[in-house]
């Protein structure tokens, strides 16, 4: 079925860099399962910034409700024209060279209260990580609609005290 | 919080990673109360690449794009598939992006349609499980006679 040019052809693709989104963090509480983890950290707030986007993100608007090895927040936005934005923070976030996430150890004990709150998550600097996301966003027909339409990656970092992300977005053209 | 703004802005880095080649047959969409849905089941297709190389499992699937006016909003990709690598490996593979013909945000056309995905893996244990925990981005090309897509997708490193 493939003829040899078939088999070089391979597309091209960009990137640009379109914004940035700090996140801030208070609670981490992680509810492990029987067979899986899942965690519940809420935004308590965060700013925007970058050449296509301006605002800050709603604080407790969502969380990451996340699993084994990554990320599945939902949250929303505000552009500082007052126009608000859903978006969707879906990827990846374990230990460079991990083959098992971090999230979830399966629980041999009840666990404590202690052990189900601020679990650690620690700062890029410390424990390298693979950190990439795939944004998905909805936005209200204008100026932001692009975003409804553009397939956007991401890398991000942490860091502590306070305990924040950042989030490094390129669309793919 | 200035601080963050002035911090260089980190890199991403692709790879290419593997090529899929899907034909087609069927296509048949219909309206749902809110918004329009398509179903485009794999007739057959290939996986060829560095990383990965199999076929694409007839009829394991489809698109089941969801879309309002095509022709201005363009649909959004909606795919569940099984591959299976040359091994004999089985691969579940969802896809989610977007197609259309809109300008883009920075003000340019896209080069023929606007046709980039973001695919999500699940694969059993061994040389294959490195799709899922690895961001892929891909871009596609449309084609006719016979109908085909063409999908290359990188590994952001």
């Amino acid at each position: 079925m493939a003829d040899a040019q078939d088999q070089d052809d391979v597309i091209p693709v960009d990137l640009e860099y379109v914004f940035s989104i700090r996140i801030d963090f208070k609670e981490r509480i992680r509810v492990p399962g029987p067979i899986q983890s899942n965690v519940y950290v809420p935004a308590a707030g965060g700013k925007i910034w970058g050449p296509r986007f301006q605002g800050k993100v709603v604080p407790y608007s969502g969380a990451d409700y996340g699993g084994e090895f990554g990320l599945d927040a939902h949250y929303m936005l505000q552009h500082d024209d007052g126009t608000y934005i859903y978006i969707h923070n879906q990827g990846y976030l374990y230990p460079m060279g991990s083959e098992t996430g971090m999230a979830h150890k399966p629980p041999t004990k009840p666990v404590t209260p202690e052990e189900q709150t601020n679990f650690p998550a620690p700062p890029s600097a410390d424990v390298p990580m693979y950190f990439r996301i795939t944004p998905y966003f909805n936005a209200p027909v204008g100026p932001h609609d692009w975003l409804t339409r553009t397939v956007i990656v991401g890398t991000a970092d942490r860091f502590q005290n306070p305990d924040h992300t950042i989030f490094t977005y390129y669309a793919v053209l | 919080m200035a601080e963050d703004e002035q911090r260089p802005v980190p890199k991403i880095e692709l790879e290419y990673a593997f090529s899929v080649r899907i034909f087609f047959k069927e296509r048949v969409e219909f309206e749902a109360p809110g918004h329009g849905r398509g179903y485009v089941p794999p007739a057959s297709g290939e996986v060829w690449g560095p990383r990965l190389q199999g076929k694409v499992v007839p009829y394991s699937g489809a698109d089941y794009a969801i879309f309002q006016d095509i022709a201005k909003t363009g649909i959004h990709i909606n795919t569940h598939y099984m591959l299976q690598a040359d091994d004999g490996a089985w691969i579940y593979i969802r896809n989610i992006g977007y197609l259309h013909r809109n300008k883009l945000f920075n003000g340019t056309m896209p080069k023929g349609v606007y046709f980039r995905m973001t695919p999500y893996f699940d694969a059993p244990k061994g040389p294959h499980d490195w799709l899922t925990r690895t961001i892929i981005v891909g871009t596609a090309a449309r084609r006719s006679n016979p109908d085909h897509s063409l999908f290359t997708y990188y590994a952001v490193k």
